[in-house]
């Protein structure tokens, strides 16, 4: 659906996307993870033929995009990262302005705009101006006013940026069911967690490059780390804490707080060793937490940053 | 069409703006129409004054004569010679005009030396002016033939003076169209209508393309596969429906409020000045299209809406008669096109007489308010060209690369 070969897009002397490669099949939920500045709002400009880019190819439903593909354009639906509405217009007249550019005909618009206000849970609000509005309805309404006229494809640029767990919930519920709906999806973000719970495929970008991309065990298989061991423990002699250290499957380990906490590599699984050890020393423990590695682990281990950074 | 029908949305959120400035114009128009409620009339007629002469001279055939003369045009308020019955009368406009003869006055006149007449006249009024002007007339005539003929005695020369003074020429009112002449009310309305019309054009045109303008909703609306000249198109309408709207009510609010002073007025020189007000909105609506690049906020939009239509209204002698103005500012005026729509007001309104030679003034001032639209039309496009290339447009895109 989305083919993007060697992209490259330059402001000036920062190089905002370099070589960057990109493709999404129908069905998807494509995630573009990265800290702020690697370059995915960017990626979807262009891919909008919003922005000039200086080199590369991009094509949408199979022909080249270009600001004049109006009929590309009919099958996109667009969430911008800012909420993009009329202050003046009711939560309706903005949904309905919207969905009145790709769908010209009021009979036919109609239906869908009250889907689509029923979708975001917008109907007690309908006469509402946006001002009247909470963060989290406002970014409903936002996605509303994107996806009414029902696209094919969905650009959804950090849909839940200062919104509350409530609203999150819902906003991450609904583009699950836009995607059961046949939709396909592009989801930028920098909550690494929303792109874990959502995404079938996730690419992680840096400084306007990919540097992984694949399904969420893929990009975990890719580093040396693997799960991360917590062990409630009131106390732990140092000798223990060595003969951890010293277990092959253990990276590395430390003790602080009352709580034992150790990575362990790749394939390795020492949870066993690691109790039968704290047991054997008398070491008495309280609750034992296992956790897989997370994308943020993949992009520290490929750029030495955290993704939050 | 579904930016158009989104324009008019916009427009009537915030409706209570424009209204603000199209109420507080009515009042202020309404308010002046009272102060021209007297009737004005071109046509003469004598008036007959209030005066009074105290003479501390002698009454002679000169003073006599002179109270002769006075009496035919004025009427004798008599007072006493008293200082504070004479302010008194003065305050009260009792009397218009108080001339006081000194002591030996007639002696000094008639031996060639003569001495000043005391007048007093009441401030702000023509009447008292028009008292003091005959009396100086007739001692002026009294003068004239004393030095002539110095043989002459004191009611000769009053005699003849007081002929002199009663000649009369005919003078025959020569009117060339059968109608009145546009009021001064009317004149004085499509002067200042210069200003709403900019001021409320500017307000309604920049309150739309202020919100179309913000770079993320600019960013969704080029998403969507509505093309360029579709939007464009939208946009123009509205603004050619408002230029109309706001044309039509102002040029009508006028009309009907100086209706009762136009009553016989020639119905062509108020078309004229319809047309004339209606050239002025397109200029009106080019610049609100120009000025819209520049125009980010409320804030930004009322100040440079007031700004610019007192500025302009000013310097082209909507408040203020251009013969008040400095040198420097009148040339100055000539580069705008409220000057050059002044310019036709005051011309259609001096009209008596409607054919090729009269109306050219008024057919070069139009030309020269089309003018000002056409070039100020291609400035805006051009403008509108270089900022609207989409790159430019997203400062949000950069901000985030910035971070």
């Amino acid at each position: 659906m989305i083919h993007v070969k060697n992209l490259v897009k330059r402001y000036g002397k920062l190089v905002a996307l370099d070589h960057f490669n990109l493709d999404v099949q129908d069905g998807e939920i494509f995630g573009l993870l990265g800290p702020n500045g690697s370059g995915k709002t960017t990626a979807i400009n262009c891919i909008l033929s919003l922005l000039t880019y200086d080199k590369g190819e991009i094509s949408l439903f199979g022909e080249p995009m270009s600001p004049t593909n109006y009929k590309s354009k009919k099958k996109i639906g667009v969430v911008p990262q800012n909420v993009a509405v009329f202050n003046e217009l009711t939560v309706q007249e903005n949904i309905d302005y919207f969905c009145g550019l790709y769908v010209p005909e009021k009979t036919a618009r109609k239906p869908l705009v009250e889907e689509a206000i029923a979708f975001a849970g917008l109907s007690d609000f309908r006469k509402f101006l946006p001002k009247k509005l909470s963060g989290g309805l406002l970014r409903r309404l936002n996605i509303a006013c994107g996806i009414a006229h029902k696209p094919e494809l969905i650009f959804l640029d950090e849909p839940t940026v200062a919104v509350d767990p409530q609203s999150r919930n819902s906003i991450l519920e609904g583009i699950r069911t836009l995607n059961a709906s046949g939709a396909t999806i592009i989801y930028t973000s920098h909550y690494m967690e929303e792109v874990e719970q959502l995404c079938s495929r996730i690419m992680i970008m840096d400084k306007g490059r990919a540097i992984a991309t694949g399904t969420r065990e893929e990009l975990t298989a890719l580093i040396h780390t693997g799960e991360k061991l917590t062990v409630e423990a009131a106390s732990l002699p140092f000798s223990v804490l060595e003969q951890i250290r010293n277990l092959p499957a253990v990276l590395r380990a430390d003790y602080g707080d009352g709580h034992l906490k150790a990575d362990c590599k790749g394939n390795g699984h020492p949870i066993i060793d690691v109790l039968d050890l704290l047991r054997q020393n008398g070491v008495a423990f309280g609750q034992v937490f296992s956790e897989p590695p997370t994308l943020n682990d993949v992009f520290l281990e490929i750029t030495g940053k955290q993704l939050r950074d | 069409m579904k930016v158009f029908k989104a324009s008019l949305l916009i427009l009537k959120r915030r409706a209570v703006q424009v209204m603000v400035y199209l109420s507080m114009f009515t009042a202020m128009f309404i308010i002046i129409a009272s102060f021209y409620s007297e009737q004005v009339t071109t046509d003469f007629s004598a008036v007959q004054p209030a005066f009074t002469v105290i003479n501390r001279d002698e009454n002679t055939a000169l003073t006599e004569g002179l109270m002769e003369f006075l009496r035919d045009r004025g009427v004798e308020h008599v007072l006493p010679d008293e200082k504070k019955e004479l302010q008194d009368a003065a305050f009260y406009h009792a009397t218009e005009y108080i001339l006081i003869i000194p002591e030996g006055f007639d002696e000094a006149l008639w031996s060639g030396n003569p001495l000043s007449l005391e007048a007093v006249s009441i401030p702000g009024t023509g009447k008292s002016y028009y008292m003091d002007s005959l009396a100086n007339q007739y001692w002026s005539y009294v003068n004239a033939y004393h030095k002539a003929d110095t043989s002459l005695d004191r009611t000769a020369v009053a005699g003849m003076a007081l002929d002199a003074l009663s000649l009369e020429a005919s003078a025959e009112t020569v009117r060339h169209t059968d109608s009145r002449p546009i009021s001064d009310l009317y004149e004085s309305y499509n002067r200042v209508q210069s200003y709403i019309l900019m001021v409320v054009t500017l307000l309604c045109v920049s309150s739309i393309t202020m919100s179309f303008r913000r770079p993320d909703l600019r960013m969704r609306n080029l998403c969507a596969p509505t093309t360029a000249r579709q939007k464009n198109l939208g946009l123009f309408l509205y603004c050619a429906l408002v230029g109309f709207i706001v044309w039509l009510a102002t040029s009508l609010l006028g009309y009907l409020v100086s209706l009762p002073s136009l009553a016989g007025a020639d119905g062509r020189l108020v078309a004229l000045l319809f047309v004339n007000s209606f050239l002025y909105t397109l200029v009106a609506l080019s610049i609100a299209m120009l000025l819209n690049y520049f125009i980010s906020n409320p804030n930004t939009q009322n100040a440079i809406a007031n700004f610019l239509s007192l500025a302009l209204s000013f310097l082209g002698g909507a408040f203020v008669p251009l013969e008040f103005l400095s040198e420097g500012l009148r040339t100055a005026s000539r580069f705008t096109p409220v000057y050059w729509y002044s310019q036709a007001v005051s011309d259609i309104c001096d009209l008596t007489v409607l054919n090729k030679e009269t109306l050219a003034p008024v057919w070069r001032s139009f030309a020269m308010e089309l003018a000002f639209f056409a070039a100020i039309l291609c400035l805006a496009l051009a403008v509108g060209k270089s900022k609207n290339k989409a790159e430019k447009s997203f400062g949000s895109i950069r901000t985030e690369i910035e971070m």
